[in-house]
């Protein structure tokens, strides 16, 4: 329905620069999410989309037409704000009509539409409270109807699900992905959940100070991150994140986490890093990336249990070397004990290092 | 969890404690609730009892050491249907010009109080600090100090003994309050609602229309009330700048009724000042509940 371009857009509030130069691709009937920290700019440029702030900088094109300046009512975009900013002197339904009834749609016409996007919401008996009268999800919901009763060509979504419960959250979720797909409607939503972000994204632009980080397919966030921030923002439990530096001895090289922790170079890895050796690093490994065993391996390292912590179906497990932290995740059931001694594998294609300098990946051709 | 006043743990007996100081607590409550009701009743009686005294004095033949009524009568608002002297201009007529001084002062508020306040809400545009600054300081002048200067613009303006003089120069005092008061009505709808309206495909004049004017109506109600009253009693500048007759309202009629009589005539004086405040009187019964949102507070729940 819209394919929409950003071109260095920029957007600043006095000093603050809320959004800083971003470039972005939002592909046709796709669901891109913007993923941050609060207060990354998320909303900011949003509402650029939505035509309600004017970018400082830069260009947004609709299907190649530059639409700076033309107001939110010719864009055709629907809009739920994470404040819902329902009419509060209107009933359920009357806000919902609101749109279709400017567009002079006509009134049997208005009650089908009206009907039919609620039921799909579930909010079909609420029609005649006002936004007071109702529960904050249940606000979400209305605001939700409203954005998607007009059959937007774009759908701007500002944290819809955030004030929903788990089990209606997963539904939502679903319902909306399921809309989307079924109009193909190219659909821009804003969250600081990753989950959401990986279950509901085609791709995801991850935010920070107004910074775009990394543009990607969600499991490649995971996978290939671009940065530190990007490494650290994304996964649950989060990376282990060290500061290292490069030694050789005896033909073997390592990675020197603090005074105690020396972690194995790969061989295939090898040619990539050498030329790093004495350059500040950050090795990163994501804890699942990691398995315990009692049997040594090649690029085993040897670690002593410093805590145990249950995580419903998994368990992490903390280890300690002076004063570096190394926690690893495994299955509930794998029997370990605080104080014992065990193996610790890492996935060597599952190391991720970055230069420290810059916090830009370093490629490892593993 | 927030701390709790009163530590249950080292009291042995918990829960009987508790009980005891929720009464305590109670009984407080019912003693401040009681000296608060008594310091209201004692301060407003001057004034109940003053307008217990007006209505009494209006209806009877004269009272008794000023305080004991006798003699039920209503010739003391003769002046309805006959004029007390023939100095006095038609009562019917001065009522009628006290009631379009009041509704223009109410128009006016509204028409232009409303749009202007809600530009300084909603826009930037240069000097807006200095001109919401330089409305409250207007508003601060005592009325009272312009009366000679005003005198003598509104006699250049050939504006002297017209109600339209008089209704100008209460617009322009008036205003600066009415667009403060309603830029706080208009603060109070968040500009996201604005939003979603632009976004759903309203335009800015529908905007305002359809969404943000249905939120502050119960702040234009009370303007409005408020505005009507105000003209409604207006005193000083009507007896300043109208000496013909024909411009009179109200008060200039009671005013002269204290003022012209030898003797004043106490049943007369309280029957036309009962006839001067009934209707303000009723129409504030009817319509306190909006006028209660201005000191409330801007919003409502939907
Ligand atoms: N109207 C404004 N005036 C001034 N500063 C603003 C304005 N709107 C946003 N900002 C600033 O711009 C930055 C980005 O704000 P934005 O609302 O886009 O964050 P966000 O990513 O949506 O955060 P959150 O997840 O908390 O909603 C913040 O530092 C914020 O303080
Ligand atoms: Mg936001």
């Amino acid at each position: 329905m819209a394919n929409v371009r950003l071109k260095n857009l920029t957007k600043t509030f006095g000093s603050v620069v809320a959004v800083d130069n971003v470039s972005l691709d939002i592909p046709d009937g796709k669901v891109t999410v913007l993923l941050g920290p609060s207060g990354c700019g998320k909303t900011t440029l949003l509402l650029m989309l939505a035509g309600i702030y004017q970018p400082t900088h830069g260009e947004v094109y609709f299907d190649d037409v530059m639409v700076n300046g033309i107001p939110p009512k010719l864009r055709n975009v629907g809009l739920v704000f994470q404040s819902y900013a329902l009419y509060p002197h209107m009933t359920v339904f009357d806000n919902i009509a609101f749109p279709l009834r400017l567009q002079k749609v006509p009134k049997d016409e208005i009650r089908d539409r009206v009907h039919a996007i609620t039921k799909v919401v579930q909010i079909s008996d609420l029609l005649k409270r006002k936004p007071g009268q109702m529960s904050g999800g249940q606000q979400q919901r209305v605001a939700l109807a409203r954005a998607l009763v007009k059959n937007p060509d774009l759908l701007l979504l500002d944290e819809p699900l955030s004030n929903l419960d788990a089990r209606l959250r997963i539904e939502t979720r679903v319902e909306i992905k399921r809309i989307q797909q079924e109009f193909g409607i190219t659909t821009v939503l804003v969250t600081h959940d990753q989950v959401e972000a990986v279950t509901m994204a085609d791709n995801v632009a991850v935010l920070k100070k107004g910074v775009l980080q990394q543009y990607s397919p969600p499991e490649e966030l995971l996978l290939k991150p671009d940065n530190i921030f990007v490494a650290s923002f994304m996964g649950d439990p989060p990376m282990n994140l060290l500061d290292t530096e490069l030694v050789v001895r005896d033909d073997r090289a390592f990675f020197k986490c603090g005074s105690e922790l020396e972690i194995p170079v790969p061989p295939e890895a090898r040619e990539a890093v050498l030329s790093r050796t004495g350059k500040g690093l950050v090795i990163g490994i994501r804890p699942e990336n990691m398995s315990l065993k009692e049997e040594e391996g090649d690029y085993a390292i040897r670690g002593k249990v410093f805590m145990v912590e249950l995580l419903g179906r998994d368990k992490l497990v903390d280890f300690r070397f002076g004063e570096v932290a190394l926690r690893v995740l495994v299955p509930a059931d794998l029997p370990v004990n605080t104080g014992e001694e065990l193996w610790i594998h890492p996935h060597q294609s599952r190391i991720h290092l970055f230069d420290k300098e810059n916090s830009e990946t370093i490629p490892i051709a593993v | 969890m927030p701390k709790l006043k009163y530590d249950l743990a080292s009291s042995h007996a918990g829960t009987a404690t508790l009980v005891h100081l929720a009464k305590r607590e109670a009984r407080k409550e019912k003693l401040l609730t009681f000296f608060i009701y008594s310091f209201m009743i004692l301060s407003s009686l001057p004034l109940v009892l003053g307008y217990g005294w007006l209505i009494l004095n209006s209806f009877t033949d004269k009272m008794v050491y000023g305080v004991v009524p006798q003699g039920f009568t209503i010739k003391n608002f003769r002046f309805l249907w006959e004029l007390p002297s023939r100095y006095y201009p038609d009562l019917w007529r001065t009522t009628w010009n006290t009631f379009l001084l009041a509704l223009g002062m109410t128009a006016i508020m509204i028409l232009v109080a409303t749009p202007t306040a809600y530009v300084i809400s909603r826009m930037k545009f240069p000097a807006r600090g200095f001109l919401l600054a330089m409305t409250l300081i207007l508003h601060s002048f005592p009325g009272v100090t312009l009366l000679i200067s005003l005198y003598y613009v509104l006699r250049t303006l050939n504006l002297l003994n017209s109600l339209v003089g008089v209704f100008l120069v209460k617009a322009g005092l008036m205003l600066p309050l009415g667009i403060w008061i309603m830029k706080g009505f208009f603060d109070g709808v968040p500009w996201d609602v604005e939003m979603s309206g632009l976004v759903d495909g309203a335009t800015r004049m529908q905007t305002l229309i359809k969404i943000v004017l249905p939120q502050v109506k119960p702040g234009i109600a009370a303007m409005a009330i408020f505005s009507f009253i105000n003209g409604w009693s207006e005193y000083i500048y009507v007896i300043t700048f109208i000496q013909t007759k024909e411009s009179w309202t109200l008060s200039s009629y009671v005013n002269s009724i204290i003022g012209d009589f030898q003797f004043i005539d106490y049943g007369l004086l309280s029957a036309t000042a009962l006839f001067y405040i009934a209707p303000v009187l009723l129409f504030f019964i009817f319509t306190q509940k909006y006028l209660m949102a201005v000191t409330v507070s801007g919003s409502k729940g939907g």
